[in-house]
């Protein structure tokens, strides 16, 4: 039967070329725009190289300080980090690290901005990055104030175009580093990873950081397992609540809060810019949901439209098998199963249009180092969208169809 | 005639109604766009209030400071790097602004005036900016060294705070006390506008301070009293400049770091940051639309092939072609107008229920006109080829069409 179903399916396909085109151009189209959103969700917040443990990790990267009538928000401080959320239970590697920031370089004439980042050692560890040459900056590195860094391909290409870096000096800031190592380039969207020249934190130019309670660091905890979430985020809670504030800005501020969040809660927390400990991921999920349902509406009632005038051309054979005894549910069942035929064969273009678009969107630099694609995840979301929008655009027309007079169909009637 | 119509309309209203219902989503969608469209070319409109031609801008990265001699130290050091550039025959002048101009950061201070709420954004500058910057004033005077001994602090507000905090008085005299701090503010200057934001933001209430950057009382210097630079370059001046300028820098605070852009590339990234997203969903409504054209087109054709033996009759009742294609026409037409009342309807609630609050009245008149423009406009080149297909029925054809 199923392979009737098939076999009618692309008959009517062919019938009419031109509605099989606008069918096929309106469903390709509307998930390579809803494949393209998913697949930049998941380039955000998937676990994959560098951050190949990111389901298992937390990032404090949010603190706010409180008084009376004063709020202020924004990073935590080294110290703060430092002295509160090392050794928490169930913490397997912890490593503290600055947010990327702009580091202006010369070289032969030429102005370099490079995104350059202070790391730890432990940083290395828990983030694995595809080495090209080279090793990683170590805990050594660290304690010593060794002046090493790591860059990426890019900035190899740009400072020393032609040759390894290895072994070579390389000036940022007014300050010459010892490249030790070559990573492949990691995208602006993942935020820990993102740079293009990582060195030592205790490089830094002025030491004050080591002091500040709110800064521009940001934590990265490796849990055992996502189960330790709970209890990690309830300790660091709790020890929030002990810290002592200098005196510079104890006149102004009474209390302090900083959260472990996973890459989901990151997200949301930044969309909302909420300052609650829980930042209400599942309302992010849903909006986006919903956002994603309403682009779909009106591609869908194009091709309610178009389903619908399709049956109307087919009146006369609805009649028949209705006259042979065909019940409405079967009749439904067939035109969804058709219309599930047609939205695949959309998807399937859907799927080589977001290839596409997506190398697009990869080549122009819109976002640095992106690197979009199609992954199993994605083409599963693919699927699952595909076949949400045929059953959202596919059973009102088969409840036409199935309602059809069997009399007036036979005589080609129309549909009122 | 009209009349007519209606009824040939309500005859076919379950056919009809999807068609209406998808007419009606275009327009909101459209609508949605053009909003976004129309706010963006009127606020384009609107005068910057400065010139940012030959204009470089300088963030500085200096650290916190942990002591009051600290605070002292970096002013000192802030003045010296002012002095040194100043000897360089490339640049004209250079001044010092809490927040740079075209920059992402903002700094917003709350007051209360006259039992209202007030929210401007403010920024702390030294007397040279109005030079550099070529800022007009409407009323008043700019900042002057006499400032120094001034026991209130004079600032320069610009037009649409002094509309908010005196109506229609003369600002220019006036003393404002701005929150907690027991610091009192003399207004001394009016501007029309100064949109640090590009000219893609819309004009926000702005007060400029008066940094006295020779200040010695170590308690009352703040963060923002230490600023960053702006420097106006003498005509011609290359980028290869920057580097001697920034090397020089370096040379005196060895453990700062500078950023120096051009304020023309600065403008050009916050443009570009602000109107990319928008340029995404408009080519996604774009083809939403062309998707909407080829699918309306499609069922009008349908509808036009199911219609034959009726078309048939009435030609053969002797309407002329003619009357046949605008009969079609003017049915699509019916239908437009519904889905564009409804819409319209609609979308009138939404500045009611606080969504696209930002947009003003004429701009949502606007938007609503040319949607419906263009939404009409998409319809009847959809109709054109399904009328001209229906005018061409030969009657007796039609009427023995089985």
């Amino acid at each position: 039967m199923l392979k009737n179903y098939v076999k009618i399916a692309f008959l009517v396909l062919k019938r009419r070329k031109f509605f099989t085109f606008i069918s096929l151009f309106a469903i390709s189209f509307t998930l390579v725009v809803l494949i393209v959103v998913s697949s930049i969700f998941d380039h955000v917040l998937a676990p994959m190289a560098p951050e190949i443990n990111k389901d298992r990790s937390l990032t404090m990267f949010f603190a706010e300080i409180k008084g009376k009538d004063s709020i202020w928000n924004g990073n935590p401080g080294y110290k703060l980090l430092n002295d509160y959320a090392r050794n928490l239970p169930g913490v397997e590697l912890m490593s503290i690290h600055s947010e990327s920031s702009p580091a202006i370089s010369y070289v032969r004439g030429q102005k370099i901005v490079s995104a350059l980042k202070h790391t730890d050692g432990e940083y290395w560890k828990i983030l694995q990055f595809k080495f090209l040459a080279g090793s990683p900056i170590t805990t050594e590195d660290e304690k010593n104030a060794n002046f090493v860094a790591v860059i990426n391909q890019n900035t190899q290409e740009k400072f020393f175009p032609g040759q390894s870096a290895v072994g070579q000096q390389i000036e940022v800031d007014d300050q010459k580093f010892q490249v030790v190592g070559v990573v492949e380039n990691v995208s602006q969207l993942r935020n820990s990873a993102y740079a293009d020249i990582w060195v030592p934190l205790s490089t830094s130019k002025n030491a004050a950081y080591k002091t500040e309670l709110m800064g521009s660091c940001i934590a990265t905890l490796l849990a055992k397992s996502r189960a330790d979430f709970p209890a990690i985020k309830a300790e660091i809670a709790a020890r929030m609540k002990t810290v002592e504030f200098p005196t510079e800005l104890k006149k102004e501020y009474e209390q302090i809060s900083c959260f472990a969040d996973t890459a989901l809660e990151v997200l949301s927390r930044e969309a909302f810019n909420s300052v609650e400990a829980n930042p209400n991921p599942s309302r992010f999920i849903g909006i986006l949901l919903g956002l994603m349902t309403l682009f779909m509406l009106l591609p869908a009632i194009n091709l309610i439209n178009i389903n619908v005038s399709r049956i109307l051309e087919r009146a006369s054979e609805v009649g028949v098998r209705k006259a042979f005894g065909a019940s409405s549910r079967t009749l439904v069942a067939q035109f969804i199963t058709e219309n599930l035929i047609l939205t695949s064969l959309g998807g399937l273009l859907g799927f080589v249009g977001s290839m596409l678009t997506l190398q697009l969107i990869n080549h122009s630099s819109i976002i640095q180092y992106g690197s979009f694609q199609v992954n199993y995840r994605v083409f599963f979301y693919g699927i699952i969208i595909t076949v949400f929008f045929s059953l959202f655009s596919g059973v009102y027309p088969a409840w036409r169809m199935s309602k059809l007079n069997p009399v007036e169909a036979l005589k080609g009637g129309s549909l009122r | 005639m009209i009349k007519q119509l209606f009824k040939i309309v309500w005859n076919r209203k379950r056919a009809n109604f999807l068609i209406i219902l998808e007419v009606f989503i275009s327009f909101l969608v459209v609508f949605a766009v053009m909003a976004f469209g129309v706010y963006f070319v009127d606020i384009y409109t609107y005068p910057l209030g400065f010139t940012y031609q030959d204009v470089w801008s300088v963030r500085i990265n200096r650290g916190a400071y942990s002591s009051d001699e600290d605070k002292l130290k970096q002013i000192e050091v802030i003045k010296q790097l002012m002095q040194s550039a100043k000897e360089f025959s490339e640049v004209e002048s250079i001044a010092g602004v809490n927040t740079n101009v075209f920059d992402n950061s903002e700094s917003i201070s709350s007051f209360d005036y006259a039992g209202k709420k007030h929210e401007p954004s403010v920024n702390f500058v030294t007397d040279d900016m109005a030079k550099i910057l070529d800022i007009k004033l409407l009323e008043g005077r700019w900042f002057s060294k006499d400032d120094d001994a001034e026991s209130t602090i004079p600032i320069i507000i610009n037009q649409k705070l002094s509309q908010e905090l005196f109506a229609n008085e003369s600002p220019i005299g006036k003393v404002i006390n701005m929150g907690s701090k027991e610091e009192l503010y003399k207004i001394v200057g009016l501007v029309l506008d100064f949109r640090d934001d590009t000219e893609l933001v819309a004009p926000k209430s702005y007060i400029l301070i008066r940094n006295n950057i020779n200040i010695k009382d170590a308690s009352s210097i703040r963060m923002r009293f230490v600023p960053n630079f702006i420097i106006k370059l003498r005509p011609g001046t290359t980028a290869a400049f920057e580097e001697k300028l920034a090397r020089n820098f370096l040379s005196i605070a060895k453990d700062w770091s500078f950023n120096i852009q051009t304020l023309e590339d600065l403008r050009n990234k916050k443009i570009k940051g602000i109107l990319s997203p928008v340029l995404a969903v408009a080519i996604v409504a774009v083809f939403l639309m062309i998707m909407v054209a080829l699918g309306l087109s499609g069922v009008l054709w349908q509808n036009v092939t199911q219609r034959i033996k009726e078309i048939g009759l009435r030609r053969a009742n002797g309407a002329t072609r003619g009357k046949i294609y605008y009969q079609i026409l003017g049915e699509l037409l019916v239908i437009t107008s519904i889905a564009l009342t409804a819409g319209t309807i609609i979308v009138i609630q939404f500045p009611l229920l606080g969504f696209f609050d930002f947009v003003t009245a004429k701009v949502y008149i606007i938007t609503i006109l040319l949607s419906c423009g263009i939404i009409a406009l998409l319809t009847i080149i959809c109709g054109l080829y399904p009328s001209s297909l229906a005018a061409r029925i030969p009657p007796a054809e039609a009427l023995h069409y089985e």
